[in-house]
């Protein structure tokens, strides 16, 4: 199933690429091109084979990892991606580590007293922020933070591995403008499926064995309470990477996607596929992933699974 | 979410969790939901205003969107120019009235497309079942997985930006969330019983649909409409700051906010006024949304 939409994906990206007019010979020759040296160039890069070919032939050479080269630096794809993907992958991963770090005490502490005080408010908070598109927001934090304040650099990126103190700093207020938008989602998911687990019967158990209610919630109720964070967590990837796009573009971050607008611009299809082609496979696997990690949060699953 | 969960890929990750959490609102009194809070009225006054203002945009005593006053550029907020002018001069308020019609164009079309398109191949392959479900479902799942902003971007790119263009891109973003959306409340809703009992009477199933599944399944659809109308104005905005909609001088909210960008420390408010519009008309459309959902109780059948 997920390898069907894998591939039906990739061949979607290729007809984007190369159903979409514009003349990619005229491109790279510019105006000066005559009929001939656009024939030379089509024949170069088997523009004149059929469509389908050249989907199978760019597909056969994408499994053995070489994704073609980009038509205007000539830098193979793979070599660009493996340059840009850590920062956006570093940008991803430490906006999940504060999202989590927000949201799972907000949600736990939001359904303990459904309705209370703290439960209002994060619930105001979060339905608001649903609203804010990260792009708006990474706007408003750069005026607040960079140029008002001055806490943070509004641009720039030092590789973790020359500077790693520069590298945090350089990666908080972007990491932070895309975890609010998840931070707003986890909350209400979580709070939903705790409110619902504190109603189940051995929590009631728990309670009346005197458990302190600490760790009735971390350790009995947050587990069976996760299924739900956990599927949206891994759903939510593919508008992750979307904001983390816009992010990288407010912030001159360079990660994949300041190479995507750049080769967006260019009319660079062979780089948009090979995005477009990592993109979707982070998507499917991550969901891979999320599917596995039910296994682990609930060990029921695993029996579930063994007797199929 | 079914067995490839694929469900929020829209960019801002917003429009379909705000639509299905149903069972947590169960704490709530009622009759509290019954009235519409003050929160909602505002929403809605917003929503009128704004359509308002950009359909008589040209009837407003302001200046312009592209007037240059040259005795007055980058300045604040003043009497002359409520909300100030840019760098050129020109007046913000104006261009904000203006640059509305754009989100709302994008917005209403692309909710048009989706309830027509995407509640169709939903309500079919939830009503079906089936092949027709693993048909829909699979093409559905393809979307959802292609990432929405680089195929926004790429076809906005290589179609050229133009309004044209930018509405039909997004109208057919839109057409695979609703298409999730709907299949699982009308799979939900073939499972009742006066569906069943249409069915016994030998009813065919274009009447089935029409006369019991549609007017079941309406109010889930337009709550899901606000919200989603919300996702689409904040793509266009995505898109027009990243300078592919609309072409300046062309007010357009996102491309004001990218131009507001460049101008941060020379006049500051420039960006934040269109940022401010853009969110207030999302959050308010997500506002009336769940207004909606809560009064007609939408619950999620089937997913």
């Amino acid at each position: 199933m997920l390898l069907i939409v894998l591939v039906l994906v990739s061949f979607l990206s290729f007809l984007l690429a190369n159903l979409l007019p514009g003349n990619l010979a005229i491109d790279i020759l510019g105006p000066a091109a005559t009929k001939t040296s656009i024939a030379e160039i089509d024949r170069q890069l088997h523009l004149n084979q059929p469509l389908l070919v050249r989907y199978f032939e760019w597909l056969g050479n994408a499994l053995r990892g070489n994704l073609g080269e980009s038509y205007h630096t000539g830098q193979p794809v793979s070599q660009a991606l493996a340059q840009r993907l850590p920062v956006t992958a570093e940008l991803l991963v430490l906006s999940q580590i504060i999202a989590l770090a927000v949201a799972v005490p907000l949600g736990i502490l939001s359904a303990l007293r459904p309705g209370g005080n703290l439960d209002k408010a994060a619930g105001a908070g979060s339905f608001g922020l649903l609203a804010f598109p990260p792009y708006v927001l990474a706007v408003l934090l750069v005026l607040a933070f960079a140029v008002r304040f001055r806490v943070f650099p509004a641009t720039g990126y030092v590789p973790f591995t020359q500077d790693p103190l520069g590298n945090i700093r350089d990666l908080l207020l972007p990491a932070i403008t895309l975890a609010l938008g998840s931070i707003a989602i986890y909350i209400r998911v979580l709070r939903a499926e705790m409110i619902n687990t504190l109603q189940e019967n051995f929590i009631i158990m728990a309670r009346s064995k005197g458990l302190p209610t600490r760790q009735i919630l971390l350790r009995h109720a947050l587990r069976p309470s996760s299924f739900a964070l956990v599927t949206v967590a891994g759903l939510s990837v593919g508008g992750l990477i979307g904001g983390a796009f816009l992010i990288e573009q407010v912030f001159a971050l360079p990660g994949i996607g300041l190479l995507t607008l750049q080769a967006v611009y260019d009319h660079d299809f062979l780089v948009v596929q090979g995005v477009v082609l990592v993109v979707a496979t982070v998507y499917v696997a991550v969901n891979f992933l999320v599917d596995m990690l039910y296994l682990v949060i609930d060990p029921r699953t695993r029996h579930v699974v063994a007797t199929r | 979410m079914s067995s490839l969960p694929a469900e929020s890929q829209d960019t801002s990750g917003a429009g379909l969790l705000l639509a299905p959490t149903p069972s947590a609102d169960r704490a709530v009194p009622v009759t509290a939901r019954r009235k519409l809070g003050l929160g909602t009225w505002l929403s809605i006054g917003w929503l009128i205003l704004v359509l308002v203002g950009a359909v008589f945009a040209g009837l407003l005593p302001i200046a312009g969107p592209n007037a240059v006053d040259v005795s007055a550029t980058a300045q604040g907020p003043g009497l002359h120019h409520l909300l100030g002018t840019d760098e050129l001069g020109r007046d913000i308020l104006s261009r904000l009235i203006y640059g509305s019609r754009t989100s709302l164009i994008v917005g209403l079309f692309s909710v048009a497309v989706g309830i027509t398109v995407g509640g169709l191949l939903g309500v079919m392959a939830g009503y079906f079942r089936g092949r027709v479900d693993a048909i829909t479902s699979l093409l559905i799942n393809v979307m959802l997985a292609f990432p929405a902003l680089i195929f926004a971007l790429a076809a906005a790119a290589f179609l050229g930006p133009s309004l044209v263009n930018v509405v039909g891109i997004i109208a057919i973003l839109s057409i695979a969330p609703f298409a999730r959306f709907i299949r699982g409340i009308a799979w939900g809703t073939a499972q009742r019983e006066y569906v069943t009992a249409a069915r016994m009477l030998g009813y065919r199933s274009g009447r089935i649909l029409h006369r019991e599944v549609l007017p079941n399944i309406m109010p889930a659809m337009l709550s899901f409409s606000f919200v989603s109308m919300g996702v689409a104005i904040a793509v266009e905005g995505a898109l027009s700051f990243l300078g592919l909609s609309v072409r300046p001088p062309t007010p357009t909210w996102g491309n004001m906010i990218a131009e507001g960008g460049s101008y941060l420390t020379v006049v500051p408010l420039l960006s934040v006024w269109p940022a401010l519009c853009l969110l207030i008309t999302i959050l308010a459309l997500n506002v009336v949304g769940e207004q909606l959902r809560r009064r007609f109780d939408v619950r999620e059948g089937g997913l």
